[in-house]
């Protein structure tokens, strides 16, 4: 789906309130994308997100370029899940993987990829193997936005997952979503802005 | 207020720093390139703002490396009016160019020329590097992605008049 001609969609899927979940459908998107494992500490994601970003530039050059005023910048995002869940919940980092992802506009495809990547790889120490570009789609899925520090998460969580998913009789189906919206080095972290997104399916 | 401290004043408002963060800071975002602020001048640009109470110590008094500075309401409120100044008054800059220019005649043909030639080589020099600091600082906010299309605007507009003034002065009899 291209959101940037779907403003409505645009905001229900990146400005959700910070209130209460809310249930969205989220479309078909591409993504750059580079998975890691093992704790997802913040130099790790950092060094991922640096390469992402490094990768895509002559797609976001040519984003802004061709699209002008209906450029919107993509914010980092990132997936966390374990082969075993409940690592997840324990937070048992160690046993964490994640996935690194930037939405690309609708119009990139993989030969755009792959140049932008070759013209790039110059800038980037090791090209990380797992570098790519993948196209997904989440579905349904609950989520929230949350200001403030990364230590309020946990009750957040709790909430998301004691709570409201068997109150309406739904179970997580897939990893867990973060939504970075920030710059981490320009804003401080009780203003930082993130959204909380959890794929979910009806239980049975 | 200076330049140097507004600049400081931005970094803090954005969140508490110390001395030594502000100045990777200026270092990370090449803020250099566009102003002037040398790393003794830190310290002493800081003082200052704490003098004007723009700015605030967090922790118990000791190096001034040691401290974390926080914006005062006083402080957010002249960031604003300096900033909004800083964003809607034109402040021109005078290019060498100019003064270059207005002694054509004390030069010979071939000197003129070759200056003007010197001058194209270098600005577009200018232009390949400040497209590859652009890259190495990816990912950009669009407000500083706007702020490198300045340059590059500016650069391109130089470039053109260059080539259209040679171009000029090389046909004429």
């Amino acid at each position: 789906m291209d959101l940037t001609k779907n403003r409505k969609k645009l905001m229900e899927l990146y400005q959700p309130g910070t209130e209460e979940f809310t249930l969205v459908d989220v479309p078909e998107l591409p993504f750059a994308m580079i998975d890691g494992e093992g704790s997802p500490d913040h130099d790790a994601v950092a060094d991922a997100v640096k390469s992402l970003f490094t990768a895509i530039y002559p797609i976001r050059r040519e984003a802004r370029e061709r699209m002008g005023k209906a450029f919107v910048e993509p914010p980092v995002e990132v997936l966390y899940w374990a082969d075993d869940m409940r690592d997840l919940a324990a937070g048992k980092k160690g046993n964490w993987k994640w996935r690194a992802l930037i939405t690309l506009p609708v119009w990139a495809d993989e030969e755009m990829f792959s140049n932008a990547v070759a013209q790039t790889k110059g800038q980037m120490d090791e090209v990380p193997n797992t570098l790519r570009m993948e196209t997904f789609s989440e579905g349904q899925c609950a989520q929230i936005m949350h200001v403030g520090q990364a230590q309020d998460i946990p009750a957040l969580s709790e909430r998301l997952y004691k709570q409201i998913l068997p109150q309406n009789n739904l179970e997580p189906a897939g990893a867990y979503h973060e939504i970075y919206l920030d710059d981490w080095s320009r804003t401080s972290p009780e203003r930082r802005k993130m959204i909380l997104r959890q794929p979910v399916r009806p239980k049975h | 207020m200076t330049d140097a401290e507004l600049l400081l004043l931005g970094l803090i408002a954005e969140m508490p720093r110390h001395g030594y963060e502000l100045e990777q800071m200026i270092e990370q975002r090449g803020m250099r390139e566009w102003t002037q602020i040398g790393f003794s001048s830190i310290y002493f640009v800081l003082g200052k703002l704490e003098k004007a109470l723009f700015v605030a110590a967090e922790t118990p008094a000791g190096s001034k490396a040691k401290k974390a500075f926080s914006i005062t309401p006083a402080g957010r409120k002249a960031l604003v009016a300096q900033a909004t100044e800083a964003l809607s008054c034109f402040r021109p800059a005078y290019s060498s160019a100019l003064l270059g220019m207005v002694h054509w005649p004390v030069l010979s043909r071939e000197a003129a020329l070759a200056a003007l030639e010197d001058r194209a080589d270098t600005v577009s020099r200018e232009i390949g590097r400040l497209e590859r600091v652009r890259f190495e600082r990816q990912p950009l906010p669009d407000f500083i992605e706007a702020l490198f299309d300045f340059s590059a605007g500016q650069l391109e507009a130089e470039k053109t008049w260059v080539a259209k003034t040679l171009d000029y002065m090389k046909t004429k009899p």
